[in-house]
């Protein structure tokens, strides 16, 4: 974590508007080192002209003549373990197909993000890209009709299956217009997942008599309750990124209501927020005022924070699993799901990597669904697990291959408590993907309530302004 | 023959007035054109007319960045020429050995990189940075704060960096301007029984005018248009507490794609830089 002041502003900026994917490439650890390579892209075109591309084939068809090259293109620039993963796959997958080779082109996530509406539409545009979730960005590609529907082979191939049909909702289904996120036709799927949780420090824990992370959001204000007693920091806080008080909200308000109901406020399916909106602010303002939080919360980031957590401080902490920490003591820390009302019910913003998506006008259609195909398979698990990365296709075998690949600690539960959320449990998106400002509107207000600046129903009118404004006008449209 | 002059006077300044146009004057004005449109400057814009110019009249976080820049002039301007002018009139009255070494020393902040100072001084504001383990070490942990993290603090703590970076130039251009006063002036004062106060009104700030303006010119252009600082210290945060006009431009241009509200708002802080130096490149005449 000693790269926290390097850039950290540009960072965290560079952040912002996005959440999983993006963070997932910070936590490689690497800085935006420009990693994107280029390749030579543009090779001018003599195969077939794009008419066969609306015609979706059979995915075990054989490839056809002309497609002997796959151009993918990645926006995961700088996650060098995740790229490793991608590496082995594509090799596995020239070997099942003789004949094709893979052209895996990466980008970094800004550079992909930016250029991606432009570039598909275009006529050189690779047969597989990854995009990125939300209304800003996926979203905008299907009312443009940039991107063509996954589920011929996503029905063959039983994707929901691997995955769970709500972790396929989440991050891939749209109206093929483009203005209902959630629910439609499958526009992209991930390969790896990411979700946040609570990171615990088991001896921290022993030591203030506490033998197993909390079961509902009640023991946790408990354990942080006896940790405050104790003079230690309950839970371990930075605000200046803004997606710790994202990802707290979206937490509490889970618990407050359900899974369900969140992920209803993401994909904006009502204008007006719940009421519970203002217990779960009215909950953080608490937690802040009652001292369960690092001393200098407001002026600390997230990364540091984590960084001080790893090193012994703290009770708890609330990250994503894309930073999963080493340690000296690795069994002394456990990653579980965000405690909610009770313990029957298990919940957490858990989303797959920026999904995988083929263009509307890519020149290898089959090969690349193929493509896609593959690298969610359940026997590209192995493959994921091996390199140390959460796959998002629950294979059934992740307990045994974690051990067997000697993962423990946090790195052990990044993977098995995603199974654990995947299949016991509820997973949602993250709360910015509901409207272009929302991650700002709430990392800003979180920051004013949480310091006593306003009120929780300021906080709440603040949020449901911005909210309310882009849902009705996007419903409009 | 004349004429013919004039026109090869044209043809001189025309690279240079190709470029200024290209590259300055073309953009400025499609800026102010954009500025009057709602869109993320892909797609198609839609014209809205002056609604993003109400908007931050209206809008209390985008009036705010305003008032914040206005506070910062106190900072980045008054405070550093007050104190420029005191020692100014100091280190004139009594020659100190090795002026050069402290002038240079002072002047330092200034030509560094503003990213650079401000990666500098968070550390020094962190909570657990120099500034709060000094307050500690000597007993004042009580007076030890998330500087940048709390709403009261945050501003003032960006805008002590600004006076630290300001200084040296401010003296730097006071020292310059003091040492072209006739000696004969004070002298003259001194006969005449005027103690230090009355030498300062009387002999120094006058004679000083011309080098004032020229340091609130800059001053109070680099307090307005701040956003290096800002940027890698506070993002504008906490909420908005640190939010300046140069930064919401940036935020609203390329963080949420919303083109004409950025134009608008970069629209009106011209405008009101130039009217800051218009106002006091007048009052520096009428002192004249």
């Amino acid at each position: 974590m000693s790269n926290a002041s390097v850039g950290r502003r540009g960072l965290s900026s560079f952040l912002r508007p996005r959440s999983a994917a993006v963070v997932s490439i910070a936590a490689m650890g690497l800085v935006l080192a420009a990693c994107s390579s280029g390749g030579s892209s543009t090779e001018s075109s003599s195969a077939a002209p794009a008419s066969s591309s609306a015609a979706p084939a059979p995915t075990d068809a054989p490839a056809p003549a002309e497609c002997t090259e796959l151009k993918v293109q990645s926006g995961n620039g700088g996650a060098d373990a995740l790229l490793a993963g991608y590496d082995q796959l594509n090799t596995a997958f020239e070997a099942a197909n003789p004949g094709v080779t893979v052209d895996f082109q990466v980008k970094g996530f800004t550079e992909l993000v930016d250029t991606l509406t432009l570039q598909l539409s275009g006529d050189d545009v690779p047969d597989v890209t990854q995009v990125n979730q939300g209304y800003g960005s996926l979203g905008q590609l299907v009312t443009s009709g940039l991107v063509q529907p996954l589920d011929d082979v996503a029905t063959t191939n039983d994707w929901a299956g691997r995955q769970g049909e709500s972790l396929i909702a989440l991050n891939g289904r749209f109206s093929p217009d483009g203005r209902d996120m959630g629910a439609g036709e499958l526009y992209g799927v991930s390969a790896t997942g990411a979700w946040v949780g609570l990171y615990m420090n088991m001896d921290v824990a022993e030591s203030l008599g506490i033998t197993a992370p909390p079961a509902s959001r009640d023991e946790m204000e408990g354990m942080l309750a006896k940790a405050k007693d104790a003079g230690v920091p309950g839970l371990m806080f930075g605000a200046t990124d803004g997606g710790e008080q994202i990802w707290l909200w979206a937490n509490l308000l889970m618990g407050y209501t359900s899974p369900q109901t969140v992920t209803d406020v993401i994909n904006g399916v009502n204008e007006q927020l719940p009421p519970e909106s203002l217990q779960a602010a009215e909950t953080m303002r608490k937690w802040a005022e009652d001292g369960y939080l690092t001393d200098g919360w407001a002026a600390l980031d997230s990364t540091e924070v984590l960084g001080m957590f790893a090193e012994g401080e703290g009770l708890f902490a609330l990250n994503g699993s894309w930073n999963v920490f080493q340690s000296d003591t690795p069994e002394a820390f456990r990653l579980v799901p965000f405690p909610l009302a009770s313990a029957s019910e298990i919940g957490a913003i858990a989303s797959g990597d920026l999904p995988w998506s083929v263009p509307a006008a890519a020149k290898c259609p089959d090969l690349a669904k193929k493509y896609i195909d593959f690298i969610t398979s359940p026997e590209a698990s192995e493959i994921w697990i091996k390199a140390g990365q959460v796959p998002a296709t629950i294979s059934g075998n992740e307990a045994a291959l974690v051990e067997a690949n000697g993962l423990v600690g946090v790195s052990a539960d990044a993977i098995t408590e995603w199974v654990n959320i995947m299949t016991n449990g509820t997973p949602i998106g993250f709360p910015d993907w509901a409207t272009p400002t929302w991650y700002d509107t709430i990392a800003q207000s979180s920051t004013a309530l949480m310091a006593g600046e306003i009120s929780p129903q300021e906080f709440v009118d603040a949020l449901q302004a911005d909210y309310g404004a882009f849902t009705a006008e996007r419903k409009a449209s | 023959m004349p004429g013919e002059a004039r026109s090869v006077a044209y043809l001189y300044i025309l690279p240079a007035a190709l470029i200024y146009a290209l590259f300055v004057f073309i953009p400025f004005i499609h800026s102010i054109y954009l500025s009057f449109f709602k869109g993320n400057g892909v797609t198609r814009m839609e014209f809205v007319g002056i609604d993003n110019y109400i908007d931050i009249v209206t809008n209390p976080v985008l009036r705010s960045a305003f008032v914040h820049a206005f506070e910062l002039i106190v900072f980045y301007s008054l405070i550093p020429i007050a104190i420029g002018l005191f020692l100014a009139s100091v280190l004139h009255r009594s020659r100190i050995r090795g002026v050069a070494f402290y002038r240079t020393a002072l002047f330092l902040p200034y030509v560094i990189a503003p990213t650079a100072i401000a990666v500098i001084w968070r550390w020094i504001l962190a909570p657990r940075g120099p500034l709060n383990s000094f307050l500690e070490a000597v007993g004042l942990g009580a007076l030890a704060q998330p500087w940048l993290g709390d709403f009261t603090w945050a501003l003032p703590s960006v805008g002590m960096v600004g006076t630290w970076v300001m200084f040296g130039l401010v003296l730097a251009l006071l020292l310059a301007g003091v040492q072209k006063i006739p000696l004969e002036l004070y002298e003259a004062a001194r006969l005449d029984g005027a103690g230090p106060w009355m030498e300062f009104r009387a002999v120094t700030l006058p004679g000083l005018r011309y080098e004032i303006v020229v340091a609130l010119v800059l001053t109070v252009t680099a307090a307005l248009r701040n956003f290096d600082i800002i940027y890698v210290m506070t993002s504008g945060g906490p909420g908005n507490a640190t939010v300046v006009p140069s930064y919401l431009v940036y935020q609203q241009a390329f963080k949420v794609a919303q083109i004409g509200a950025a134009a608008a708002m970069g629209t009106v802080l011209i405008a009101v830089i130039v009217a800051a130096n218009l106002l006091i490149a007048r009052a520096g005449r009428r002192d004249a």
